[in-house]
């Protein structure tokens, strides 16, 4: 098999119906907040997300796409840029360890280890075999006088230990 | 200024410039060499590769000139120490994670990475940690090969995928060190005209899967000339080396071209690296045999020959305006009518149009009918089957026969004369909007001394027509212009047979 057929792409996705019934209303309204539609990608992103079970799959994309008339190439910009958008099928729970200066000073090297562990996975950024937990590394989260901090769904906690992070994760259904 | 434009200095010099206009395209337009990787006066201004900073008096860091707009008095710096460290600092970051690898890439010697790693690097990097693991040799449709780690990430390609054939192929994806260009979901290139992002990339990230490992750079020949694939004209570089063709690019015309070329029209030169090249005349003997010919010989076997039959002259939609002048002429001496004949259709929206004969519109200036089914005719001249397919050619049944390939000559020929490709011809050519434009010889591409066909044929006519005056290129130069069709038109100088690289 030559180089050329080895990395032929899949097929193009199909275009969702997007946006489904549900999210009309809120995505018209962010529309309507912004002199363009293409300004009002990452609000909808973002909402796509939370609406599909946390990621964004090829289908969505496309749709999301269309809906707010700019390129496919845009949104694939957007989604790779951006360490909050998942492009493949997340956990029930997202843990996001900090992994900037004053966190890593304070220990989030070994919560990252601990927040692997506990998810059964050997990287970051992959679901859980369970599928219970993504863990992520992120960039500064903006809590550094309270460092280490991890983030697990969104709600921050701080000055976590590595049996606190077990207790968290526990937690978690 | 006499016009009261508003001004800038750079460095020294007071420069006027328009409104729109930002600093690097005033310092280039007065011959400034400011570099510039993301910049490109067809697309739209990132402003991303930093490469071209230069000192503002007045502000306390360096500026990217090529997002610079001017006011009125700005004082600009390209060679101060702040602009020159400016720039080497860039480079040193553009190269942490470049792989080095020149010695094995394409690029080497028209990369502009390298020209300013000469001009502006250090050659020592602070940086020791380990480069970075991209992805190489991923194929972009069929024809391009990227490599992620040489790439700088200008964004050049994306921007042309964007704004200029609005396909939407490529895009950015991920940031910082692991930032690369995929293709989007598509997967295949849309456009025709995908091979454009391998001109406009700076670096060796993009290469053609058609010209890579195929030849060092300096050792071929660059000509400027136009591409023949169809009536647009763009104009081109043609690259050759040992008789053959290996590449060739789009060469910036505003008013034809702008800065790019169709995919077709680039790869359009298997003809002229054809394995049955005819290299020399040749003579069919009484008994039916083909013998190779010195051109003086051959001359005089045509003349004879036409002497006997007489008739018309069928000639390849891709003539020069010269050969076409010399076939009308001489069908005029043989007591018939010059005809020409081409192919069309694949015209699109962009460059491409419909006619594809490259001088048809020439053709029609000198009052050549254009050949649409077979009729006799002594002489055929073809370079393209697609222009004189083989209905036409053999049902002309010529006795002298000007051909490029050994296939295209009918079994009625008695004299064969070499008729060199497109890039190894001089002359005219009038393109779809009546624009006269240069082709000129690669030296280095097709068999060696081969005869010019322009010189042939005014030979021949010559041997017919005793009262004949050899005019040669100055002469039929005359002759065009007293040309109703062209009696307006500007003619182009004929241009210096060769370009280097860094033209």
């Amino acid at each position: 098999m030559s180089a050329f057929e080895a990395s032929a792409p899949a097929a193009p996705p199909v275009p969702a119906s997007f946006p489904p019934k549900e999210l009309r209303q809120a995505c018209d309204e962010i529309v309507a907040r912004y002199p363009t539609r293409m300004a009002a990608c990452l609000p909808v992103l973002h909402l796509a997300q939370k609406h599909f079970g946390g990621w964004i799959s090829p289908e969505v994309e496309a749709g999301v796409a269309a809906y707010l008339e700019v390129s496919d190439s845009h949104i694939r910009g957007l989604l790779t840029f951006y360490a909050m958008f998942n492009t493949r099928p997340s956990g029930r729970h997202e843990v996001w360890v900090c992994r900037t200066l004053t966190c890593w000073l304070r220990g989030a090297a070994g919560l990252r280890r601990t927040a692997l562990a506990k998810a059964g996975v050997d990287r970051c950024g992959v679901e859980s075999p369970d599928g219970r937990f993504l863990v992520k590394d992120m960039e500064c989260l903006g809590l550094c006088e309270v460092a280490p901090a991890v983030f697990i769904d969104g709600a921050p906690h701080t000055e976590v230990t590595t049996e606190s992070l077990e207790q968290l994760m526990d937690a978690c259904e | 200024m006499a016009d009261n434009k508003p001004t800038i200095t750079i460095d020294g010099q007071v420069l006027a410039y328009e409104p729109g206009q930002t600093v690097i395209q005033v310092a280039h337009e007065a011959g400034f060499d400011v570099p510039h990787y993301c910049y490109h006066p067809g697309l739209s201004i990132a402003g991303n590769c930093r490469i071209c900073m230069v000192e503002v008096d007045g502000w306390p860091k360096p500026q990217v000139s090529c997002k610079l707009q001017p006011s009125p008095g700005m004082v600009v710096h390209t060679q101060s120490a702040l602009a020159k460290s400016a720039r080497a600092g860039t480079m040193e970051m553009l190269l942490v994670n470049h792989p080095l690898d020149c010695p094995i890439c394409d690029q080497a010697g028209e990369c502009h990475l390298q020209d300013y790693s000469y001009q502006l690097g250090q050659g020592e990097a602070s940086s020791t940690t380990a480069k970075t693991k991209l992805p190489k040799n991923v194929a972009f449709g069929e024809k391009i090969v990227y490599d992620a780690e040489r790439c700088i990430k200008c964004t050049l390609c994306v921007r042309f995928c964007e704004e200029i054939t609005q396909t939407n192929e490529l895009a950015m994806s991920g940031r910082g060190d692991h930032e690369i260009v995929i293709m989007t979901s598509k997967g295949e290139f849309d456009t025709a005209y995908s091979m454009n992002i391998i001109d406009l990339c700076p670096v060796g990230a993009l290469t053609s899967r058609d010209f890579r490992f195929k030849s060092r750079l300096w050792f071929m020949d660059f000509t400027e000339s136009l591409c023949t694939g169809c009536a647009r004209g763009c104009n081109v570089v043609t690259g050759g080396r040992d008789g053959a063709m290996l590449r060739m690019e789009p060469r910036a015309n505003a008013e034809v071209n702008q800065w790019w070329l169709c995919d077709e029209g680039r790869l359009d030169y298997a003809h002229v690296n054809g394995a049955d090249r005819i290299a020399s005349p040749r003579i069919k003997t009484a008994d039916g045999v083909w013998v190779q010919a010195t051109v003086d010989d051959a001359i005089t076997a045509a003349a004879v020959a036409l002497r006997e039959a007489g008739g018309d002259v069928l000639l390849d939609g891709g003539c020069t305006l010269e050969e076409m002048l010399l076939a009308r002429d001489l069908a005029k001496v043989m007591g018939g009518k010059a005809r020409y004949a081409a192919a069309t259709g694949g015209g699109d929206k962009f460059l491409r149009v419909d006619e594809r004969g490259a001088n048809a519109k020439g053709a029609e200036g000198l009052g050549l009918a254009r050949a649409t089914k077979a009729a006799a005719a002594a002489v055929v001249i073809v370079e393209r089957d697609a222009h004189v397919p083989a209905a036409l050619r053999d049902g002309a049944a010529p006795v002298v026969v000007f051909a490029t390939d050994a296939a295209s000559v009918p079994a009625s020929a008695r004299v064969v004369f070499p008729h060199g490709s497109w890039a190894e011809r001089d002359g005219l050519l009038v393109n779809t909007d009546g624009r006269i434009q240069v082709i000129n010889r690669n030296p280095a591409v097709g068999p060696d001394n081969i005869p010019a066909t322009a010189d042939v044929l005014e030979e021949i006519l010559g041997e017919l027509d005793p009262a004949y005056d050899w005019r040669g290129r100055g002469g039929l130069h005359a002759a065009l212009r007293s040309e109703s069709a062209f009696a307006k038109a500007q003619f182009p100088a004929m241009q210096s047979a060769g370009v280097g690289v860094g033209a």
